[in-house]
């Protein structure tokens, strides 16, 4: 009797240390597509898809409008790859949303395109946070310029 | 009964599996202090790369205060400009929050870009004046403090003192890096607004709307009202989505044509002064081509033409993943005024209007009716580079990155398969900006 339920014990053991292995193995690294767009399109797009893909059209414009306003701001790196890698900046590139492939029915590209073309829904902000999930206190400090979708815009 | 050697069998392939086990979390602990201890060195290096940048800065900016010459503050502007960058670019490699290092990064930025800004007069033949050598005895003083604080912290990182990444058990005694920006970054806290002629300048922060002046401030009602004229029907559904703040005091709108709990609707704002429309956006995303790009660009005119937006010129058009944007200026006069824009979007499945982006139009447009040159066309045709076959001319006004607007005469020509378009200040016949025309099968690009 004792050596089945030892047996029983290393059987399941066993499963689960297969299991575990097994998504180890199988899980890829995801990587955002490339298509026929700039570099420029390409490295917003991926960010704005980890930040926002989830919100509606014009919070995705926002949110590409936030970044480029970040180039032009002097207390922000001069680049586009600067302000999007600056490191604790946005938390799709800390967790690696960036990396997520973008949906073929993704509205991103035309998004960042808007915000390229001058459309800015964000009113010409520099930060924007989710009060749902954001533990920065500072930002809180920082004077409101428009709520879009779950975003609060900030400068 | 279990069998024996099957009891063996599996208890041998669990022991197997654990081994396994623990020699992959050993390998991927050391793989892990690798790659942490490469991280630390690639930090040291940004810490050492800013300090010497900013210690250079500091000798360019004494040395400035003694120079007269023209040339020498173009060198001067070159010199700190490159440093800057420099120091700019690795502080934006470090694991800090923007908040730590913001006055920091801000100084960086507008040192280098006051100074090209100067460099660049002073090639116009403009004096160094007194006041210019007291912004730069100003800037030299933060630059110092700021030396002082990188190389407390330069110190302390090689004494072994400073650690970079916040430590789980943080001793009374360790020293962290974000603590000691912190203390560099409360001596920039009465840092003055530099006002200059540059994209950095603070002034750009609190430009005024010169087609909103002296209009009246309205209500949400009455911009719902506006937004409805607009729309062209009061059979829409408007909600009305809040307000914002910001540079340009808005009212932003929904407009559902359809089924109000649908999710196609158009996103409007109405400016709080004057109940203009300062952009819309409809979230219709087409997903084919019927119409040309020609019907797409009458379209946007006449869109333009029938919401009252007069003598708006087309310029640039792109076309892709069926949207056509296409560029609007003002004119006047027969002078384009390049900094009162409006942008046109056409959904090139139905040629409707679904965008349109208004900010430089309501920044800009104002009454230029005693705007003249002093050059004719032929004096500035003669400033144009040899080189350049010139195809046309005409008169523009072009924004600087500082918002001012300088009257020119806009050459478009080519030098062999490149076209450019070259602009000669139209009163003082100096070379203001030339430009790339780069025509691809989207559209043109002015580069």
């Amino acid at each position: 009797m004792k050596r089945k339920r030892i047996l029983f014990v290393c059987i399941s053991l066993l499963l689960v240390a297969a299991v575990y292995t097994g998504f180890g193995m199988f899980r890829k690294t995801a990587f955002a597509q490339r298509s026929g767009y700039s570099d420029e399109v390409q490295i917003l797009a991926r960010c704005v898809n980890g930040e926002a893909r989830g919100e509606e059209y014009v919070g995705q414009v926002a949110v590409a409008a936030v970044i480029l306003n970040r180039v032009e701001h002097p207390s922000f790196p001069n680049t586009l790859a600067g302000v999007i890698y600056e490191p604790g900046a946005f938390t799709a590139v800390s967790d690696g949303q960036i990396d997520v492939p973008i949906d073929p029915n993704s509205t991103v590209y035309k998004a960042c395109e808007d915000a390229l073309n001058g459309w800015d829904p964000s009113g010409g902000a520099i930060y924007y946070y989710n009060p749902a999930k954001t533990t920065n206190k500072w930002i809180y400090s920082r004077e409101v310029i428009c709520t879009i979708g779950n975003h609060v815009f900030a400068r | 009964m279990i069998q024996k050697k099957y009891f063996i069998a599996v208890v041998s392939a669990l022991s197997v599996v654990s081994l396994v086990g623990i020699g992959s979390a050993v390998y991927s602990h050391s793989a892990g202090k690798k790659y942490k201890a490469q991280m630390e060195h690639s930090y040291q290096r940004c810490v050492s790369e800013i300090t010497d940048s900013v210690r250079d800065i500091e000798y360019s900016l004494e040395k400035g205060l003694l120079i007269t010459s023209p040339d020498g503050i173009v060198r001067l502007s070159n010199e700190v400009n490159r440093h800057s960058n420099s120091a700019m670019a690795n502080l934006g490699q470090l694991p800090l929050s923007n908040i730590q290092i913001e006055n920091t990064e801000k100084f960086l930025t507008q040192v280098g870009d006051y100074l090209s800004s100067l460099a660049m007069q002073c090639s116009r033949g403009k004096e160094i004046s007194a006041e210019d050598y007291e912004t730069i005895e100003q800037l030299l003083g933060y630059c110092k403090k700021l030396e002082k604080n990188f190389n407390k912290i330069s110190s302390n990182l090689y004494d072994g003192k400073l650690t970079i990444e916040k430590l789980k058990n943080k001793g009374e005694n360790d020293i962290f890096l974000e603590d000691s920006l912190t203390v560099a970054e409360e001596e920039f806290v009465d840092y003055p607004s530099l006002i200059y002629d540059g994209p950095f300048s603070s002034h750009i922060d609190t430009i005024e709307y010169s087609a909103l002046k002296g209009e009246k401030e309205i209500d949400e009602k009455e911009g719902k009202k506006a937004l409805t004229e607009f729309m062209g029907s009061d059979k829409f559904i408007i909600k009305s989505m809040g307000e914002k703040g910001g540079k340009l005091p808005s009212y932003t709108y929904r407009v559902y044509r359809g089924n109000p709990e649908g999710k196609n609707y158009i996103t409007a704002e109405v400016t709080k002064n004057g109940g203009k429309i300062s952009w819309f956006l409809n979230d219709y995303n087409p997903k084919s081509t019927k119409i040309s790009v020609d019907k797409a660009r009458e379209n946007a005119a006449n869109f333009l033409y029938y919401h009252g937006y007069k003598n708006m010129q087309e310029n640039y058009y792109d076309c892709r993943s069926n949207v056509a944007t296409i560029n609007f200026a003002y004119t006047q006069n027969s002078i384009t005024m390049y900094p009162d824009l409006i942008k046109v979007k056409i959904a090139m499945d139905t040629g409707e209007c679904i965008g349109m982006e208004a900010d430089g139009f309501l920044l800009n447009n104002k009454d230029r009716s005693n705007l003249e040159p002093v050059l004719t066309e032929e004096e500035a045709r003669a400033k144009v580079s040899e080189k350049a076959e010139i195809e046309s001319a005409r008169l523009a006004v072009i924004p600087t990155d500082s918002h001012r607007e300088i009257l020119c005469y806009e050459f478009s020509g080519k030098v062999g398969d490149r076209k450019y378009l070259v602009y000669i200040n139209a009163v003082s016949g100096e070379e203001e900006k030339v430009l790339l025309l780069i025509e691809s099968e989207h559209g043109i690009l002015t580069i």
